[in-house]
């Protein structure tokens, strides 16, 4: 409970934020628009005045604010459409999208920490120096070089567009891979720990195979900070897997959101940005409840 | 400490030196040597309009370092005033801090930067300000947890209990205590403004279109990336190395 007020706090910061940058700098996309077009001073205060931009920052604060606990996010600067609509008609491809790649990320990202906290050189090695990769190469770098191989060369998956399942497959690869290294690198720091305490030495020295004590014995403690990034991977995803979906030219989130900040259409930006905080906030709390279930220790402060 | 710093200066000296370096001009459009594939003559290859790649790269390094530095530079000096703003108010302060930051860390980091850049615009300097405001947030975390921790060793209590006053005791014992990891943090925050300012430029949030930067090269190499892969590469491979260096020379082992 306390949790979720402060959860709420969060989220109306959060948006108080965006509302004060966006309308303290002077210039937005009506602006240039009418410029452009050559409109008189007239038609200009009559266009500001119907999207209430000539009230006083106090009113359009208070105005915002009721309209966004309604749901009512405002219409777009350019074409006058909803901007909760908007969002709402980008979710599914963008939720199905950071879906597959989690599953990835969940899969790729424990093969490769598990192998990664091994003792010795070989796989460990190799394991490790996929991860430093994953961390450090930007996704539009990795994304055109799979889509070259995979799609232009080798003809597997459809390197663009959005719908089908194989068209899926490509941008959850490569987004999936660079999540699975962020969590790489946390469950194999997470292992290297656990495997120093006693309780791990005791099931060695019981004579239970390697494999065993680092299924059953080892893994299990480390699994609620791997819940915490597994969330925090998640809220970022959903909020617009932004370059991602430019590559591959899938339908989104994160394509609107380039598109109304090329535009400076703040009501889109501000809806997009308030949301994906929402989505952030709403998914790192059901991780903690998710971490308190796995870990009894934590179960106290939840 | 030492070799931390003499590997930045090894770094900064290649990059004052590119243009004696690089074979080319960078900016000269040959159109009869459009699209070679590497050679002698060309180290790395042409691109489209016949520029050298090779030079393109070393005088891209050279701009995309200055510019993850500058947006360094602006993270930086948001938090140092953040900090110094709330010092005076002891507890209260940092509580408001801790919630500020807390509601910054719920964008994802690329969708506040584009949030800034609605506001700014596009072009270079957009692109800095946007990366920095960006990249402020995780660095503030890291910031406030490091000197939490420092706040916790013997000698800052008795600092306090000799009476030390809150400018004194942060400016003389605290930052001190959390030097070490704070260039730790350095190195991750270039990393990251790294890759968010040449995200943003592949994006085309970028200013000048025609002068060499990695993440603009990366761009203009995809369109013709099944031609002439090379002139994604180059780039490409050295953002990699570039952040691989960043953040993990300073990672203790």
């Amino acid at each position: 409970m306390q949790k979720l007020a402060s959860a709420l706090a969060t989220l109306w910061l959060a948006f108080s934020v965006v509302f004060i940058a966006l309308r303290v700098v002077p210039g937005d996309g009506l602006t240039t628009q009418l410029i452009e077009s050559g409109a008189d001073a007239s038609i200009f205060a009559t266009r500001r005045a119907a999207l209430g931009l000539d009230q006083p920052l106090l009113a359009q604060y208070v105005e915002t604010l009721i309209k966004l606990l309604r749901g009512d996010l405002g219409v777009s600067l350019l074409d006058g459409r909803d901007v909760a609509q908007i969002i709402g008609e980008q979710l599914a491809p963008t939720f199905s999208l950071a879906l597959a790649a989690m599953s990835v990320a969940i899969l790729l990202g424990f093969i490769l920490g598990i192998s990664a906290a091994q003792k010795g050189a070989g796989f460990a090695l190799i394991s490790r120096q996929i991860i430093t990769f994953g961390l450090s190469s930007p996704i539009y770098f990795t994304g055109t070089v799979a889509i070259a191989l995979f799609a232009t060369r080798l003809g597997w998956f459809p390197g663009s567009g959005a719908g089908r399942f194989d068209q899926l497959i490509l941008p959850a690869g490569v987004l999936g891979f660079h999540s699975a290294a962020a969590l790489a690198r946390v469950i194999e720091s997470q292992l290297k720990h656990v495997q120093t305490t006693p309780f791990v030495r005791t099931a060695t020295s019981k004579g239970l195979r390697q494999r065993r004590v680092l299924m059953v014995h080892a893994l299990r403690p480390t699994l609620a900070p791997i819940i915490t990034i597994i969330s925090i991977e998640m809220g970022y995803l959903l909020g617009g897997a932004v370059i991602t979906e430019t590559l591959f030219a899938r339908p989104g989130l994160g394509r609107v959101l380039i598109d109304a900040a090329l535009r400076q259409d703040y009501p889109i930006v501000q809806g997009i940005v308030v949301w994906s905080a929402a989505v952030f906030i709403t998914i790192t709390i059901l991780g903690d409840v998710l971490s308190a279930c796995v870990d009894p220790r934590l179960r106290g402060s939840a | 400490m030492i070799r931390v710093l003499c590997q930045w200066g090894v770094l900064i000296l290649i990059l004052a030196i590119v243009p004696v370096l690089a074979p080319y001009d960078p900016l000269v459009v040959m159109p009869e040597q459009q699209l070679q594939p590497p050679s002698l003559i060309h180290f790395f290859g042409t691109d489209l309009f016949g520029r050298d790649v090779f030079s393109r790269f070393l005088y891209g390094g050279q701009r995309t370092f200055l510019f993850a530095l500058s947006s360094t530079a602006i993270a930086i000096s948001v938090i140092m005033i953040l900090r110094l703003s709330t010092l005076p108010f002891h507890r209260f302060g940092d509580g408001v801090l801790g919630w500020l930051n807390r509601a910054l860390l719920s964008f994802p980091g690329l969708v506040l930067a584009l949030g800034v850049t609605s506001l700014v615009g596009r072009g270079d300097l957009s692109i800095l300000i946007a990366t920095g405001m960006a990249q402020t947030a995780p660095s503030l975390a890291l910031f406030r947890s490091a000197e939490r921790e420092a706040r916790t060793s013997g000698h800052i209590e008795a600092a306090v209990s000799l009476g030390a006053g809150n400018w004194h005791l942060w400016r003389w014992h605290v930052v001190p205590t959390m030097a070490p990891l704070l260039l730790a943090g350095i190195g991750i925050l270039f990393a990251r403004c790294l890759l968010t300012n040449t995200a943003l430029s592949f994006l085309g949030f970028g200013g000048d279109i025609s002068a060499p930067e990695w993440g603009r090269m990366l761009y203009e190499g995809r369109q013709i990336m099944r031609v002439a892969p090379w002139a994604t590469l180059a780039p490409g491979i050295g953002i990699t190395l570039l952040v691989m260096a960043a953040s993990a020379q300073l990672r203790p082992e």
